[in-house]
């Protein structure tokens, strides 16, 4: 019988689907009776979430135009 | 593989499958206009990636500036080797990898012992099991998406060692697979998985300590008011 840090030590492979159907299924067995667990799984998820949309890819126009200058000078004399 | 119902990273819009094909294919062509000749295709691909780019050496390093100037190196380095691009993996694996060779090279020269030390990271489940808070998963995603929230996620990220900060950005911020981020990273997967559990771990304990405390003290003001 596994105990709650085992199940959780598999929350980040479970979340990734790189677990077998017999341990996933043990997993969801588990967090349907096991309170602690299932919040504990709750978190981890929602911290996984909300980093995936939390972090901006925006960047400063002044840096692309300066990236687009710094390109086309440095590439106009290579020739692939 | 089995994918369980926890699999929510199919609908990461960088993983969903045909958002993929269509952008490895817009690449493909892209590539090979480039090679015949065609600087305005290498433009159209700088477009594309220079923001998810930018982020990524962002975190790596630290450093605004210093993140600039990797930039500029990493889409230089990509154009002069454009033509070697063997299409073995996508396009952006291996551009991601370029960006992530340049960081690491920095940061040896610059800040050896931010990798040296990459290993001293400990974590709650390297503690005897107790529930974790439960104020964090009961705070609105608004809530915690908002300018405060996103700080402090920012915040967290920046706090883990870089290794463990590079994995994470890459699998949950950009969606590339376990493989890939093992590429880029040049680890095994069994390395990846290790750190990104041990990542994701450590800032939820960071989003969760501080959601905890911030209902604590709303509640403190609260009782004073009555």
């Amino acid at each position: 019988m596994k105990k709650c840090r085992e199940f959780c030590d598999q929350f980040s492979d479970y979340l990734d689907g790189e677990l077998s159907e017999a341990d996933c299924r043990l997993i969801e067995e588990h967090l349907a009776e096991c309170s602690p667990c299932a919040l504990e799984y709750k978190s981890l998820r929602t911290a996984v979430e909300v980093c995936s949309q939390g972090i901006s890819d925006d960047m400063p126009e002044d840096l692309r135009s300066r990236l687009k200058a710094f390109l086309k000078q440095r590439c106009s004399n290579d020739h692939l | 593989m089995f994918i369980s119902e926890s699999c929510w990273y199919l609908f990461h819009p960088f993983i969903c499958a045909s958002t993929m094909c269509a952008k490895t294919e817009q690449d493909s062509q892209a590539i090979a206009r480039v090679i015949a000749g065609d600087f305005d295709a290498f433009e159209e691909l700088v477009e594309r990636y220079q923001g998810r780019i930018f982020r990524h050496l962002r975190k790596m390093v630290g450093d605004n500036q210093v993140a600039e100037d990797l930039l500029q190196e990493t889409f230089l380095a990509a154009y002069r080797g454009l033509k070697g691009f063997a299409g073995a993996s996508s396009f952006s694996t291996w551009l991601f990898r370029i960006a992530t060779n340049a960081a690491l090279m920095f940061l040896r020269k610059n800040r050896p012992e931010s990798i040296e030390y990459d290993d001293e990271i400990r974590t709650r489940t390297d503690l005897p099991f107790f529930p974790a808070p439960i104020e964090f998963c009961s705070t609105p995603l608004d809530i915690l998406l908002s300018d405060e929230g996103r700080r402090k996620i920012e915040e967290a990220i920046d706090d883990l060692p870089v290794l463990y900060r590079s994995v994470m950005v890459l699998r949950d911020v950009e969606g590339f697979s376990l493989e890939e981020v093992s590429k880029i990273m040049d680890s095994s997967v069994a390395a990846v998985k290790s750190r990104l559990h041990r990542a994701r771990n450590s800032v939820r304990e960071t989003l969760a300590a501080y959601y905890m405390e911030k209902d604590l003290a709303s509640n403190r003001r609260i009782t004073k008011s009555k």
